[in-house]
């Protein structure tokens, strides 16, 4: 379940036309979502509430053998967060759940730069009884760029302080990161193939995209180095219209090779599965993850409208009107009536094409906005690993004005054994027993 | 004593300057809350008081 603070954050990302999918830190996101999903341990509430226009504020209280609690506030400049945010009743939960990340190709990521202003926000979280603070600011310098500063600051610990200047063109994205923390150094960079409409496709709708991502990173006060690369494709079904996803990330240095194939075989299911390979140690894993979406009582009317319309094909004379869809013969139409006649020929020409541009499209549109509108009441999440032998249950759901996510971690492997002596005290008794419990209830306003 | 270039520090600097570090982690430490919230004050037209603006529950 993503976290109230977090949404905020999103919004005032959605708000300020930053796509946060363009980035190398988020290129798994949906493979991370299916595979690694958090589960809540211990006993976790949260109250957030919008106490001014600009500040939103949240309370949580855990059980984890203590009690701890945390207390964080927000402040935005930004205006008109509230198109984007809703409290928990009202919210849709394939909004408040991570899930499959739907990647808009970065033609079609439209936003308009006229009425930038430069906004900012501010966020601070304190733990208690630990009394150790998360500080963060993000700053939109322009359409194109934004600086975050991070900082974990412990009086008992070290403090570590991260900035982040970003720069999204579209095509390329690009991050500049230096941390205090071993005096790291890091430039990300991530590049979309297909910038316009039809570059590798034959089609002249082209919904795909093509990324390449790499990261490269320097401890200067311990002389290590890291890298890694990421290839990432997104398309969509041409009949059914359903999206997927396929990774490659290669890391050269420890010789690792994870590939991922996440797809939303339905509206309600996903599925995920992730094949990692180490070159120099020749040990491999193979995970598989699933969701799956039950979903309530559909909004009849909603489902009345989309039945009242009417199939018909695409016609020329029906797109004249529109100008904003991508005819390559577009300029032609504007004038005369002698056109007339080429219009005719151009239609019966270009009818087939067209028609498929369309079926494809329609398609497409349809089934995600079958998505958005559907009403999901709960999802169970499942996950697991042949390699750690463990099995990962969480189900989130809508309880009256509650957001609720219980889950479970089961494995076989003894839990007070660290993670590198696993292999050497293998006890393979078969059963699987609860290695983490937790139910995390959320509330906001 | 020995001739020490200008630019090492004598030991009793050195201390203060970790003073005086350390007195600024811990004003940013406690009082970036504050700041987050006074920001949030200045900024919003009708100045709410102070309880509504630290209360995380939810006003009626």
């Amino acid at each position: 379940m993503i976290d109230y603070m977090e949404k905020v954050l999103r919004s005032f990302e959605l708000r300020t036309g930053w796509n946060r999918d363009n980035s190398y830190e988020n290129i798994m996101a949906t493979s991370e979502n299916l595979l690694n999903f958090d589960i809540p341990t211990g006993l976790k509430c949260q109250v957030s509430n919008r106490s001014t226009g600009n500040t939103y504020s949240t309370f949580e209280l855990s059980n984890n053998k203590v009690i701890n609690g945390s207390l964080a506030y927000i402040y935005t400049n930004c205006e008109g967060l509230d198109k984007y945010l809703s409290s928990s009743r009202e919210t849709l939960l394939q909004d408040a759940s991570e899930s499959y990340r739907q990647i808009t190709p970065p033609h079609q990521y439209r936003y308009s730069r006229k009425g930038f202003e430069s906004t900012s926000l501010w966020h601070g979280r304190m733990y208690y009884p630990s009394s150790t603070l998360e500080a963060m600011v993000v700053k939109r310098l322009n359409p194109e760029t934004q600086l975050v500063a991070k900082c974990l600051s412990s009086l008992a610990h070290t403090s570590v302080l991260t900035l982040y200047l970003q720069k999204d063109s579209g095509r390329n994205c690009q991050e500049w990161i230096a941390s205090s923390n071993e005096g790291l150094l890091g430039y990300r960079i991530l590049h979309n193939f297909t910038g316009s409409q039809s570059k590798l496709n034959t089609s002249l709708y082209n919904n795909s995209s093509l990324s390449l991502g790499a990261e490269m990173w320097f401890g200067v006060l311990n002389t290590s180095p890291a890298c890694s690369t990421t290839l990432r494709y997104c398309t969509h079904s041409a009949n059914t219209g359903r999206p997927l996803t396929l990774t490659l990330s290669w890391n050269p240095l420890f010789g690792h090779v994870s590939s991922t194939y996440s797809v939303k075989t339905s509206s309600g299911a996903t599925i995920s599965s992730k094949y990692d390979f180490n070159l120099y140690s020749i040990e491999s894993n193979l995970s598989f993850g699933c969701d799956v979406w039950r979903s309530g009582v559909q909004d009849i009317k909603l489902k009345k409208e989309d039945s009242a319309k009417p199939a018909s094909p695409p016609s020329i004379e029906r797109k004249a009107g529109y100008p904003d869809d991508k005819l390559m013969f577009y300029h032609l139409m504007a004038g005369s009536s002698n056109s007339q006649k080429l219009l005719d020929d151009l239609n019966v020409t270009f009818a087939p094409s067209l028609h498929k541009i369309h079926q494809e499209r329609s398609n497409i549109e349809n089934y995600e906005s079958s998505l958005r509108e559907a009403n999901f009441t709960s999802v169970w999440r499942l996950s697991t690993s042949l390699r750690d032998r463990n099995l990962k249950v969480l189900w989130e759901g809508k309880y009256k004005e509650f957001l609720i996510s219980a889950g479970t971690e089961l494995t076989n492997t003894p839990l007070d054994v660290p993670t590198n002596s696993i292999q050497e005290s293998k006890t393979s008794n078969g059963f699987l027993r609860p290695a983490k419990f937790g139910v995390q209830l959320q509330y906001s306003m | 004593m020995a001739y020490l270039p200008s630019f090492i520090l004598s030991d009793e600097s050195k201390e203060r300057i970790t003073k005086i570090f350390n007195l600024s982690q811990t004003v940013a430490h406690y009082g970036w809350l504050p700041f987050v919230l006074y920001l949030g004050w200045a900024h919003t037209s009708n100045r709410p008081n102070l309880f509504s603006l630290l209360s995380p529950l939810p006003s009626v």
